[in-house]
């Protein structure tokens, strides 16, 4: 493939998809934040009666003229939420459920009518998968991509959403603070006058512009992908917003890119002679990356709180295991069976065992040994402490205590090593066990 | 030439009557369905899993297609789409379970993830070349043309079963639904009862996609039970009306697919439960829009009328000025309130009465809320005189004089 070939017939749907996937991705994060996710699912299906109508009328896909349809057909549709939701009192998911699901039918319906009837390009195929491979940058013949004239030839498909994105950027950041503050505490904003109002109305309308400048790229559905799924991932690792706005849109730019180049240039590169639809695979890489952060956050992944309730567990596996052979040298107890040791399967009492043992806890046959004694003397006083406040203060039966002090005995106050009950401690526990005395 | 009367009277042939059979069961059963979907708040989860269908179908097709050879078989794509719907709930779960994204995005981006794959894997089947894969973006937006007859037979048939199971269960499922943490106590099983209503709508779904399409599919289960809350706050009337109303609109849509050019089904039906909804907003005798305006017109009259009488109480004699005037006089001379002498108007003893109320009550109410009969109140407070009762008057009067000697 030449690179002439590449500037005409696929920078400019790249470049297209990533402005639009970037818009998309800051406005979302502001959704995101401001728990309006779904009204980036409303808006996106409820553009569709304006683009159409747009369409019939000016009988072409000028962008200016599709913005104009589809941004009133988005303003019709939140005013009838907002009527729906009054007037009928209904709550707003439903509202919101059956405005924008009637505005689709609707605009499928013209679709359908508009399909047949003209000899046009805009059917119902561009609303699902979007229409990536009919913005082409075609400078007149004999004339290079790169002079005046073909510069001229960019087509405005791409202006269109590199507008939107510069609109949405700036939006962001001359009024970040105050925009933050309208989002995360609307009723302080509203009380020194802030206009809160006009600010989700302006952001509506953004996000309206957005969807439309991304309906070429991937149609009505996917969009969605591209509002909530870059925002969503970034959220997994940020509590910072600028940072949140900054990565989203850096995110939503490379998942277009990818997406774009592995569904042109993937099959390819292995070898077969077909394309995949960009837009299908722009949602599936926006799938994986929220995936792998969904799974790899550091903080808030399902992999790390997985190993930090682990830690969590073999630690308190490791205090069950020595409290446990105390209480049999004890004598208090012989059942030598594992239900006296909760929190953990087989696997990590194994592992819990072996580090004991190599911490000279445990003596090679499984006995305690002298510092192992002293260790695990401490946790039955804690547990004995425990019970005794469960008794005489909570006023529990000595008979249900139990349970709630293996939990108990386990907790630490950072720095201030284990917790014990703040009380005058007795000799006895209320089962007439001995509490060892403090170390 | 069939005509819509033809086909709304079962006259178009017996195919066209199975598939208005089976379309009208199929619209029934979501607006039962959809009843207790809404009212456990599965809604949204629902228009996930219809979305979510897609690569199951798509991937249904390619499974079929390498094993028998044969790509559009309609149970390998059924069940294709019930397992990546119910793996689309699933991931929601997954996402909200790390609680730092709520439930309203995770919906969002499973949809359209999903979504997106089936999209891809579409593109793949494209590029083959069997003979068989042009019907499949039938899922997505619904069939045009008319559907089979043993397709219409099956969706009727699911349809049907999926209403009586959760009609069966309506006691526990509705327990579940308004009081989850009583059904708990009283040791119903709720997961189990979740599971088997979150099955049925899948169910409903996944058969429903094939006539109205994944995209608009969540609207059968939601427009209903929507509608039907115009009219009830009671939930068995509710269930009822919102299966019929469903099954209305299903007949409707169905019907004016199979007359008209162009007109998927599937939007039709759409359409036609929306009109059901706006008629309800509309028309509703309880909460509906119309009624409203009218009440509100009908109150803003009578408290123009009482000033009016006001008016004529303390000028004595007027005549009428404009048309509205004129209108205001008419009726209070048939509420018996003021008498027309020639072309002037005066008030009847009943009127005159009916000012010294009226004055009665601005004086008792602006005492009651404890201000100075020389500070001006609102206008909305000044409204409040006009409908306070002689015997609220009273009362407040009797409240003032008793406060009055007790300093």
């Amino acid at each position: 493939m030449s690179a002439a070939t590449f500037l005409t017939l696929d920078l400019a749907p790249m470049l297209t998809a990533a402005c639009a996937s970037a818009s998309c991705a800051v406005l979302g994060s502001w959704l995101l934040l401001r728990r309006q996710s779904l009204l980036g699912d409303a808006i996106s299906h409820s553009v569709l009666p304006g683009l159409v109508a747009a369409f019939v009328i000016t009988q072409s896909r000028e962008p200016a003229a599709m913005f104009l349809g589809g941004a009133t057909a988005g303003i019709v549709a939140a005013m009838l939420v907002e009527v729906v939701r009054r007037a009928g009192r209904t709550d707003s998911g439903t509202a919101m459920g059956v405005v924008f699901s009637v505005s689709f039918a609707l605009g499928v319906l013209m679709l359908k009518q508009v399909e047949r009837s003209t000899a046009v390009d805009l059917d119902t195929d561009c609303v699902l998968y979007g229409d990536l491979s009919r913005i082409i940058w075609q400078p007149p013949a004999g004339h290079p991509h790169f002079s005046a004239e073909g510069l001229g030839a960019i087509p405005r498909e791409l202006w269109a959403s590199a507008l939107v994105l510069a609109c949405s950027i700036t939006f962001s950041a001359a009024f970040f603070r105050r925009l933050a503050l309208i989002s995360f505490d609307p009723g302080l904003a509203r009380s020194i006058g802030m206009p809160v109002a006009t600010a989700s109305v302006v952001l509506t309308m953004l996000v309206a512009a957005a969807v439309v400048s991304s309906f070429d790229a991937v149609g009505s559905i996917i969009v969605i992908a591209m509002l909530v799924a870059p925002p969503a991932a970034v959220r997994m690792y940020t509590d910072r917003l600028r940072t949140q706005l900054l990565l989203s849109g850096l995110l939503g730019l490379f998942v277009a890119l990818t997406g774009y180049v592995l569904a042109g240039f993937g099959p390819r590169a292995l070898g077969f002679e077909f394309a995949l639809s960009p837009s299908g695979m722009i949602a599936a890489v926006s799938g994986m990356t929220l995936f792998a952060a969904i799974l790899c956050s550091p903080r808030h992944g399902i992999i790390a709180r997985r190993l930090r309730w682990l830690r969590v567990a073999a630690d308190a596996t490791r205090e069950d295991i020595i409290a446990h052979l105390y209480r049999i040298d004890e004598g208090t107890i012989r059942d030598h069976s594992d239900r006296f040791i909760p929190h953990a399967g087989p696997l990590v009492r194994w592992i819990v065992q072996r580090r004991l043992r190599s911490e000279g806890l445990l003596t090679p046959t499984g006995q305690l040994s002298e510092r192992g004694r002293a260790r695990a003397a401490e946790i039955v006083r804690s547990h004995r402490l425990w019970e005794s406040y469960l008794v005489q203060r909570a006023g529990l039966r000595a008979d249900h205590v139990h349970d709630t002090a293996m939990q108990l005995e386990h907790l630490r106050a950072p720095g201030a090593g284990r917790l014990v009950p703040d009380a005058p401690a007795p000799d006895r526990d209320p089962h007439d066990k001995p509490i060892p005395p403090a170390p | 030439m069939t005509t819509l009367t033809d086909i709304l009277f079962w006259q178009a042939g017996f195919n066209t009557s199975v598939v208005l059979i089976g379309c009208t069961l199929l619209g029934a059963s979501a607006g039962v369905v959809g009843c207790f979907a809404v009212l456990r708040q599965r809604s949204l989860v629902a228009d996930a899993i219809g979305h979510a269908t897609l690569p199951g179908v798509m991937l249904g097709y390619l499974l079929a297609l390498v094993i028998t050879g044969e790509g559009r078989r309609l149970p390998w794509l059924l069940g294709g789409a019930a397992v990546t719907g119910l793996l689309g709930v699933l991931a929601v779960q997954a996402i909200v379970a790390t609680r730092r994204l709520r439930e309203d995005a995770a919906i969002a981006a499973v949809l359209s993830i999903f979504f997106g794959v089936g999209v891809l894997l579409l593109s793949y089947i494209q590029t083959l070349s069997t003979p068989d894969r042009g019907g499949l973006t039938h899922f997505i937006l619904g069939q045009t043309a008319a559907m089979s007859r043993t397709d219409a037979l099956m969706i009727g048939v699911v349809g049907l079963a999926a209403m009586l199971v959760v009609i069966a269960l309506a006691k526990e499922l509705r327990l579940v639904a308004f009081d989850e943490s009583l059904a708990r106590a009283q040791g119903w099983p709720v997961l189990v009862l979740d599971v088997l209503l979150m099955a049925v709508i899948t169910a409903v779904m996944v058969v429903a996609i094939q006539v109205v399409g994944m995209l608009l599919v969540v609207a059968m289960l939601i427009i209903p039970p929507a509608a039907a809350r115009h009219w009830s706050d009671r939930f068995a009337p509710v269930v009822v009306l919102s299966g019929v109303l469903g099954g209305l609109a299903a007949y409707a849509g169905a019907a004016a697919s199979a007359v008209g050019e162009n007109i998927p089904i599937g939007a039709a039906i759409v359409l036609a439960s929306g009109v059901a909804f706006a008629l309800g907003l509309l028309l509703s005798p309880r909460r509906g829009v119309l009624l409203g305006a009218f009440r509100s017109a009908r109150l803003r009259f009578v408290v123009r009328a009482q000033h009016r009488l006001r008016h004529l109480h303390a000028s004595r004699h007027a005549r009428p000025d404009g048309f509205i005037d004129r209108l205001l006089l008419a009726w209070l001379v048939r509420q018996g309130l003021a008498r027309r002498t020639g072309s002037r108007y005066e008030t009847t003893a009943r009127g005159d009465e009916a000012c010294d109320l009226a004055k009665r009550a601005a004086r008792t109410w602006q005492s009651a809320v404890g201000l100075d009969q020389s500070v001006r109140l609102s206008p909305g407070a000044d409204a409040v005189e006009h409908v306070l009762s002689r015997e609220m008057i009273e009362r407040l009067e009797q409240d003032l004089r008793s406060r009055r000697k007790t300093p």
